[in-house]
């Protein structure tokens, strides 16, 4: 009788994660395989026939100066993402406390998050027309008519412009989650502090922040890695023009496998990318083992 | 049972508790106004838009992106986008997609969990930690390589290509189910199996109603992302009878990006079903996106 019912649960335990594990090996593993061993290889993409090449793709791209000005780009939405964090942290706290229409606020301020990518870059392609642009409207309403932004031109600042794209959508996102953390700490702390008379400041100072440093630490290093990912916005608006101006490594990557036919060389960015992510990665679990000893 | 299944509802209160009190006049004057200035950031565009959308082309060339439209009731650009930019065909085929991988997804992904966690197997540590690895590693960076695989198997241009990404890699929503199956009584089970229930038949109806309100919030969340997603029906399915929404969007916008009007109404019909759905889910959506992240 045992025996059968061992037998059976086998059966059921196969039957159960067989498609899914035959998907996940498909669709997770071999693309991860087939990442490394097409880094090897001078494949084009089309034709049946590779020779392997070494580690000739490493040396050229780690050789290549553009792979570090395609960084300086991708440095914009780092700087970006942290001071999302902030203001979301921010955000968070402010709804945490006794204010009206609470409810309301936050609704509208994630909706954002759940808008067509594609609608939201184009809309804000129009929010960034020079003359249109409201950002303008008031400026030149101020008289400052000589102080106009150019949005998207050949200046650094276009990829501040592209960044706050993915501010304006995920802001509310990162708030929603520093407010389900912030609920989370136990009121009974707050109330002792409201007894010994702790004022906001002093209460965020010390019992906020204390508790939630380590979702904060972990939640930067997560937008930090979705930071270096980046591409959708300029992939969907300047398909990184002018001249590369607002390339990300993801787009650069993409150009080179779709564009120029250099697979290899496109599979060694993405590895360059994997191993990156993978160090913040490490870091977020260091991270999280020491605030759990605490 | 009825115990149980109130247990696991999803937190039915979104309510925020008020943890910090702020007492003098200024400080509140000020959260309000930063809030307030936050609802206005979010309306901005979409209202612009929404003004544009509804001018003639004339009315807009002469009288520019600010002023009221003259007939608030004019929808003739909407009409006209919808039409020419092949929209219906786009909302069938997201609506296919959705269709055929939401409730597969949702089928394997409990299946997963209800084997990880009720049975105890010999290679139970190797499996779990098979489906961990993966949620490490971002799509974007084996893109290359994925898009070889969807050759190769000879699934580029087919709807295929898209239903076994959606279904396949979702392991985020294998872990929440798995979360949420530990939370229902094993008793349950055992009870069942001694009135003589198969496994199939306490997975099928013993663990899958009580799983009721995560599938939902599961499927709402594997609705948006397949409706907003733009990268899967752009690379792996560019075919123009498999365009979705998404992506017909995008080749709409082609060179007609200067017709404001036409533009912006497109715009916005992409943009209000979710936000419809939003409206009306938004407990499932927001409580869901939290447990999704605080892991």
């Amino acid at each position: 009788m045992k025996i059968k019912t061992k037998v059976k649960d086998r059966i059921t335990v196969i039957g159960f994660l067989l498609v899914p594990v035959i998907l996940l090996l498909m669709f997770s593993y071999y693309p991860l395989m087939k990442l490394f061993q097409l880094s090897f290889t001078d494949w084009n993409g089309l034709s049946k026939d590779f020779h392997y090449v070494g580690f000739k793709n490493f040396k050229d791209v780690l050789g290549q100066k553009e792979l570090f000005e395609v960084f300086a780009n991708n440095a914009a939405y780092i700087i970006t993402a942290i001071i999302q964090q902030f203001v979301g942290l921010f955000l968070a706290i402010l709804l945490n406390s006794n204010l009206q229409k609470k409810n309301m606020f936050r609704s509208v301020i994630f909706m954002p998050y759940i808008i067509n990518g594609v609608a939201v870059a184009f809309m804000f392609n129009y929010m960034y027309d020079y003359t249109n642009s409201p950002v303008n409207v008031i400026i030149r309403a101020l008289g400052f008519e000589s102080h106009q932004i150019h949005f998207l031109t050949a200046s650094y600042f276009s990829n501040f412009a592209l960044s706050f794209i993915s501010f304006w959508k995920y802001v509310g996102f990162t708030m929603v989650i520093f407010i389900a953390a912030l609920q989370s700490i136990p009121g009974e702390i707050y109330e002792a502090a409201r007894v010994d008379g702790a004022d906001f400041k002093q209460t965020v100072r010390y019992i906020t922040f204390p508790n939630i440093k380590g979702m904060v630490e972990i939640s930067l290093l997560l937008s930090i890695n979705g930071a270096l990912q980046a591409y959708f916005e300029p992939f969907m608006i300047t398909k990184g023009g002018p001249n590369g101006r607002t390339d990300t490594f993801i787009t650069k990557s993409l150009a080179l496998a779709f564009d120029y036919k250099k697979y290899g060389k496109a599979a060694v960015m993405g590895i360059i990318l994997l191993v990156m992510i993978l160090l913040i990665v490490a870091v977020q679990r260091l991270l999280l083992r020491g605030n759990k000893k605490e | 049972m009825s115990i149980i299944s109130k247990k696991t509802k999803p937190k039915d209160d979104l309510m925020i508790k008020d943890t910090f009190i702020i007492s003098n006049k200024a400080g509140r004057i000020a959260s309000y106004a930063i809030l307030i200035f936050f609802m206005i950031l979010v309306f901005t565009p979409l209202l612009i838009l929404l003004n544009v959308s509804l001018k003639s082309n004339q009315e807009y060339m002469l009288k520019g992106v600010y002023a009221l439209p003259e007939n608030i009731l004019n929808f003739k650009n909407y009409a006209k986008a919808f039409v020419t930019g092949k929209f219906a065909l786009g909302f069938k085929n997201t609506l296919i997609l959705i269709g055929v991988s939401v409730p597969v997804s949702l089928l394997t992904g409990t299946m997963v969990a209800y084997a990880m966690g009720r049975f105890d197997f010999v290679l139970k540590k190797l499996m779990l930690l098979l489906f961990l690895v993966p949620t490490f590693i971002p799509a974007m960076t084996v893109t290359i390589a994925t898009f070889t695989l969807i050759r190769n198997l000879g699934l580029y241009n087919t709807r295929l290509a898209g239903m076994l990404l959606y279904i396949g890699t979702d392991i985020m929503q294998i872990y929440i189910f798995l979360q949420f199956i530990n939370q229902i009584p094993v008793a349950l089970d055992e009870s069942a199996r001694i009135d003589g229930a198969s496994r199939l038949r306490i997975y099928w109806s013993i663990i899958l109603p009580q799983m009721k309100p995560a599938l939902a919030t599961g499927a709402i969340l594997k609705v948006l992302g397949i409706y907003n997603d733009f990268f899967t029906p752009y690379m792996y399915m560019p075919k123009s009878n498999l365009k979705t929404v998404a992506t017909a969007l995008n080749s709409f916008a082609g060179d007609r990006m200067a017709d404001w009007p036409l533009m912006s109404s497109a715009i916005l019909f992409v943009a209000i079903p979710t936000i419809v759905m939003y409206i009306f889910m938004q407990r499932y959506i927001i409580s869901g996106v939290t447990d999704g992240a605080v892991k």
